[in-house]
This record gives C-alpha cells, sequence and structure tokens, in this order.
C-alpha cells in the first residue's frame, strides 16, 4: 500500500546520498591533485616525460633478434610533424638511430649518439608553465636497451592535461570508484538486511486484527531501534484495545443503567390518567428503542466472522415475525411470514435478528396505521421485510420525524447504519426498494460464495 | 398464588408490588440475590420475578442454583441486558421466559399468568384474557357471566391460545394438539376451527381478538375496546 508523501525506499535514498557524496569528494580531490601537481612543474615534466616515452615505445617491433620503429599514428601530430615544437629521436645503446625527428633542437639538447645513455635523465629548459623541458629514458626490451629522448618547447598540443588526465585517472577515479562500489553494495546489503524485520513487522501487522487481544508484533530478532518501533505499535494496540472495551463497557453499562430507570418511568406514566402521560410514553418508546440500538452496535462492535454459524435464514424470520407480532398488531399492523426452502448463510443468528427486528420496527414506525408487514426469505440469499405503507425515504430523513428528539438524534438513521454494518459483516448489503404503488421492500442481500473467516 | 420478586430498584419493586397486588396476587420482594435464597429456603413460591443484574450476585446464578436443586418454580427474568443472544443464555439456564425492561403492566401480568397457567394441572387456574375466561376444569367459557357454547375442537383451540395469550401459538403446535380428534387434521382444518371460533366469539365483548399470523401462527391477545 502506498501512502501519499512516502519518500522512495531506503536503500535508493541511501545509495543517491553516498553517490552525491563521493562525486563531491572526488571534486574536491580533483581540486587538491590540480593544485599540488600545478605547484611542481619540474614534476609534471619528469611525468610527461616517462609518459611520452611510454607511448613512443609501443611504436618499437622486432622481427626476430632485429628492431625496427615505426612512429604510433596517433603521435604523428607531435613527432611526425615540421615544427610541431616537439622533437625525438630513437636509438640504441651503441647509437644506431631507429627513428628520429629532429631539428636544431635536437642537436642543442640530446646527449651525443656516441655517448652510451644513461638511464634517465630530465633538463628544464625554461621553468614554469608552457612546459619546456628535454630529456631521455631507456626502454628494455628483451635484453635490448633501448634509448628515448624527446624535447619539447612550449608543450603547443597540451601533453601537462594528458599527464594530468592520467593521473587522475590512475591514482583517483580508478580507486575511488572501486571503493564507492563495495561501499555502495555493503551499504545496501546491511540496509536490506536492517529493514528486513521492518517489512516484515509490516506485513504481519497489515494481516493483524488490532481488536483481537493477541494482536502485537514479534519483537524478537529484530534490532533494537525497530524493537522500539514495534513496542510502540504494541502498546498503541494495547491502547486502541483498551478504548473499545471502554466503550463496549460504556455502551453495556448505559443499557444496562438506563433501562431500569426507563422501567420505573413507564410504569408511573401508566398510573397517570391523562393524554401528556400517553404522548410521554410515546417518547419513553422512542428512547428505549435508542437504547436497544446502542446495546446492537455494542454487540455489532464486539463481533467478528469467526463466532459465524450455519443460520437457516426461515428460522430467524419466523422467529422474528412471532416474536414482534403482538407488537406490530398492538399498532394496529398486520405482519405475514412467506418462507422458501430455507435458505442457510453463515452469520451470526443474534445480530441477524437484530438487523430484522429493526427492519419490522421500522416498518411499523414509518409505514403508518394499518400497515400490512411481509417477511420473506428468497435462495438469493436474502430475507426482505415489505410492507404496504407510505414507505420512507432514508436519503431525505422523514420529516414526521421533526418533533421526536430521540428519533430524529438516533432511530431511523443509526438503525439503517446498523442493518447495514450487519449486512456487511455477513458480506451482504441492505438493499431498499420502492414497492408500487406504495410501500418499501428492505432487503439483507447475502453473498453466495462462502466467507472467509477473516474479519 | 404467592410470587417473589428479586429486584434490585427499590421504586421498581413497589410499582411492580403494586401491580402484582392488584392482580390479586400475594408478593414477597427482596433486593437481593442472598435475601432470595432466604426467602425461596423458606417458602413455596408459585413464579418468581427475577432481575438478573443483582448487588450481590448474578440472577442467573439463582436460576441454575434452583434448577439443580430441582425446583420446578417458574422463572419470569426481568432484565436490562436485553440482547437475543443474553435472552438465550438467559432461557438455557433455566429460566421461563423474558421481559425486557423497560415494560409495561400489561405485558408483565400477561407473561406472569402465562406461566402461572403453565403450573401443574392439579391446580388448574382459570384461564383469562380480556373479558373471556376458560376453566379448564369444567371446560366452560365466559365472556363476563354470559356462557359461550363452543364445539370440543374450537374449546381446544381457544385453551391453547388462551395459553398463549399475547405471543404467536405456532401453527405447527396447533396441528399437534388438535391431532388428538378423530379426524385427520389438515392445516386447512386448522384455519376452519379458528374461523368457527371468532364466529362464535364475535357476538361478545371479549376485549380480545384471535389474529392469523400468516406463515408462523395465530395471536390471541387483548384489545383495548
Amino acid at each position: 500500500m502506498r501512502t501519499a508523501g512516502v519518500r522512495a525506499p531506503l536503500g535508493r535514498l541511501v545509495a543517491l546520498r553516498i553517490v552525491l557524496f563521493a562525486a563531491l569528494a572526488m571534486l574536491a580531490q580533483l581540486v587538491a591533485v590540480l593544485v599540488e601537481y600545478g605547484s611542481d612543474p619540474e614534476y609534471l615534466s619528469l611525468l610527461a616525460l616517462e609518459q611520452e616515452t611510454d607511448a613512443l615505445a609501443t611504436g618499437l617491433v622486432s622481427a626476430g633478434t632485429r628492431l625496427s620503429y615505426q612512429l604510433p599514428p596517433d603521435l604523428a601530430g607531435r613527432y611526425g610533424t615540421e615544427a610541431s615544437g616537439y622533437v625525438a629521436r630513437v636509438r640504441t645503446a651503441s647509437g644506431v638511430v631507429l627513428f628520429s625527428h629532429c631539428d636544431a633542437d635536437c642537436i642543442e639538447h640530446f646527449l651525443p649518439l656516441e655517448l652510451n645513455p644513461p638511464t634517465f635523465w630530465l633538463r628544464v629548459l625554461s621553468p614554469g608553465y608552457p612546459l619546456s623541458f628535454a630529456g631521455g629514458r631507456i626502454i628494455e626490451r628483451g635484453d635490448q636497451r633501448i634509448f628515448f629522448e624527446i624535447a619539447m618547447r612550449g608543450d603547443t598540443q597540451n601533453v601537462v592535461w594528458e599527464v594530468l588526465g592520467d593521473e587522475v585517472l590512475d591514482h583517483m577515479v580508478l580507486p575511488m570508484s572501486l571503493t564507492l562500489i563495495f561501499v555502495l553494495g555493503a551499504t545496501l546489503i546491511s540496509i536490506r538486511a536492517a529493514l528486513a524485520p521492518v517489512t516484515a513487522a509490516a506485513e504481519q501487522a497489515e494481516r493483524l486484527d488490532p481488536l483481537s487481544p493477541d494482536a502485537r508484533l514479534e519483537q524478537a530478532g529484530m534490532p533494537r531501534e525497530i524493537a522500539q518501533l514495534a513496542g510502540a505499535v504494541n502498546r498503541s494496540y494495547a491502547r486502541t484495545r483498551e478504548l473499545m472495551e471502554a466503550q463496549k463497557l460504556f455502551t453495556s453499562a448505559i443499557a444496562h443503567e438506563i433501562r431500569t430507570p426507563l422501567a420505573v418511568i413507564r410504569l408511573e406514566l401508566e398510573r397517570i390518567d391523562d393524554p401528556a402521560a400517553r404522548r410521554t410514553l410515546g417518547e419513553l418508546d422512542e428512547l428505549t428503542h435508542f437504547v436497544e440500538q446502542l446495546v446492537t452496535l455494542a454487540r455489532l462492535e464486539a463481533s467478528d466472522r469467526s463466532g459465524f454459524t450455519p443460520v437457516a435464514l426461515d428460522e430467524i424470520g419466523r422467529d422474528m415475525v412471532a416474536t414482534l407480532a403482538p407488537f406490530v398488531y398492538a399498532r394496529g399492523g398486520r405482519i405475514a411470514f412467506e418462507e422458501t426452502d430455507n435458505p442457510g448463510v453463515p452469520g451470526n443468528a443474534a445480530l441477524l435478528k437484530d438487523a430484522i427486528r429493526n427492519l419490522i420496527e421500522n416498518a411499523v414506525r414509518h409505514g403508518g396505521p394499518g400497515v400490512s408487514i411481509v417477511v420473506r426469505t428468497d435462495d438469493g440469499p436474502g430475507i426482505a421485510v415489505i410492507d404496504d405503507g407510505r414507505g420512507f425515504d432514508p436519503a431525505a430523513g422523514d420529516p414526521h420525524d421533526a418533533p421526536g428528539h430521540y428519533r430524529r438524534a438516533g432511530g431511523l438513521g443509526i438503525g439503517l447504519e446498523i442493518i447495514r454494518r450487519i449486512a456487511a459483516l455477513h458480506g451482504g448489503r441492505l438493499e431498499i426498494t420502492r414497492v408500487a404503488p406504495r410501500g418499501t421492500q428492505a432487503r439483507l442481500a447475502f453473498a453466495r460464495e462462502p466467507l472467509t473467516p477473516a474479519r | 398464588m404467592r410470587l417473589l420478586l428479586v429486584e434490585d430498584s427499590a421504586r421498581l419493586r413497589d410499582l411492580v408490588g403494586e401491580t402484582i397486588r392488584a392482580a390479586g396476587w400475594r408478593l414477597d420482594a427482596v433486593g437481593g440475590a442472598g435475601e432470595a435464597q432466604d426467602a425461596l429456603a423458606s417458602t413455596h413460591y408459585d413464579l418468581i420475578l427475577l432481575d438478573l443484574g443483582l448487588p450481590d450476585g448474578d440472577g442467573l446464578d439463582l436460576v441454575r442454583g434452583l434448577r439443580r436443586n430441582r425446583n420446578g418454580t417458574p422463572v419470569l427474568v426481568l432484565t436490562a441486558r436485553g440482547a437475543v443472544d443474553e435472552r438465550i443464555a438467559g432461557l438455557d439456564a433455566g429460566a421461563d421466559d423474558y421481559l425486557t425492561k423497560p415494560f409495561n403492566n400489561g405485558e408483565l401480568l400477561a407473561r406472569a399468568r402465562a406461566l402461572l397457567r403453565r403450573a401443574p394441572v392439579s391446580s388448574n387456574p382459570v384461564l383469562e384474557a380480556g373479558a373471556l375466561r376458560f376453566d379448564p376444569a369444567t371446560q366452560e367459557t365466559r365472556c363476563g357471566a354470559e356462557v359461550i357454547a363452543l364445539a370440543p375442537r374450537e374449546r381446544a383451540a381457544l385453551e391453547i391460545l388462551l395459553r398463549n395469550a399475547g405471543r404467536v401459538t405456532p401453527k405447527r403446535g396447533l396441528e399437534e394438539r388438535l391431532s388428538g380428534f378423530d379426524e385427520e387434521v389438515s392445516p386447512n382444518a386448522i384455519e376452519v376451527v379458528l374461523s368457527r371460533l371468532r364466529r362464535r366469539l364475535a357476538p361478545f365483548p371479549t376485549r380480545t381478538a384471535i389474529e392469523t399470523v400468516r406463515g408462523v401462527g395465530y395471536l390471541l391477545r387483548e384489545t383495548e375496546a
């Protein structure tokens, strides 16, 4: 389940941050390298000499014991072009010249051919930038010692940048990238491992019914910080249960504590022979009805599908018609029951009876005097309460409710809500349709499929 | 007839007491389970009116105790716990009927009468509803002072309806009770018997009505007029 405002997975957030900080670190390192190398042009000249001679050395071709030299094409711009500002000479120790790209600089700066060359030499021609130097070094190829000499004046082709680039790549980017890969991998694996119990706990919490008495997240095996979170969740579960218990107790206590005084008031009122007392009795009935609905609500809140048993709808219907018939006839109405072949649903019989009782009471209240009520089961499966009264519009409410304080506060509205919730608990719904020419059918429609035992 | 009322609300004790005494019965009223035990140990009662939420114990335990001791005194539970399943629990514990608070005087007397009628046949109390009286011993039916002539099946049907006055008598139950007579009893025959019974009672101001609750049974109820 994705919630608005929730950020990307933790792994991605951390990975992005590590990459960002690594890039910043590299930038800082780069600046440091440039400053350090840039302040030492002589060292850069040395590096340039090494790099250029290494590059030139790739042009050596050996055929058996014979050596020849072919200038690598990528160096042709420097050492194959006249007046490029770069000169080079390749020779053996004994003075045989294999390659020469020379001008006056060679004669001026290179060591004489007859001289047995040293392993390495370098002379700075002018200090600072651009680089100007001459130098040479011996590169061994098999048992041959080849002497490479170069000189550059002014570094017109920016060899210095190539040198710097290679340095940065070799000594900075490669090792740092390797480190970055290992750090990232290790971090992601750690995060995954650390979050596994969180994910498991979240899945567990998703399945938990917070109202069930054993609803708690298992804290064993969790890292301490996550165990703290789970502990907080468990405490909030416990608090929710306490509140629900308190509410159930409250509802049941209200019903219980109010009923005895109601009984006293009713018996007292019955002794008073006065129209006002009769009217007040009507109000008292409404209050009593409301208290009954509170009790039903409390029971509904305490119910889940785990307590469902097979319920025969015909029995529910017949029982409630028999129970309420004295009430219906006393109010001037009539009631009948029409059975089918006893459809059954898994359910809570007490709640289903409450729902049918509410529907019958509604039909009596809103059907008007002389209302004729039929309770009918069907193979839907379903059970319907049909009246031929003036009907009521559940959306508009009932204008006749206006003087009845309790009716308006909780009568029809809370009654229908209770029935809807009972239907929903049973995987069904309440369908209210008008019956031509007048009257209403209220039907509890159940699902054909068996219900899962979960809530 | 002597009744025991167990109810912790003193005001309700007074009001119910007045109603019961006005009906011509003797009544002892107590406020707790302990007093009720004492009263039951020393006196024989024909009916117990019992509140479930007592300060010193659960009324249902009192009923269970009675039934364990093979005391068959009818118990009418008066309770503030009105839920259907709690009613079933009450009946399971051995209570005979159940009246949810608040109730009215008429209801209380009708239920109490119904339970007293179920008492052992030897006592054979006269059955009453409205102005209608039926004496099981003599099989005589009266409306006020006038005697109403009824055929045997009509009398049998009236007796059953009167024993269940104010409540629906299942059609099946009526069929079983009337099948003792020679002829085969079809569901239709019950209708015929009852419509004849209604016709016989119609000329008299019985202040009762026999209603057909189609699909369930019949209801004999008292009417206002």
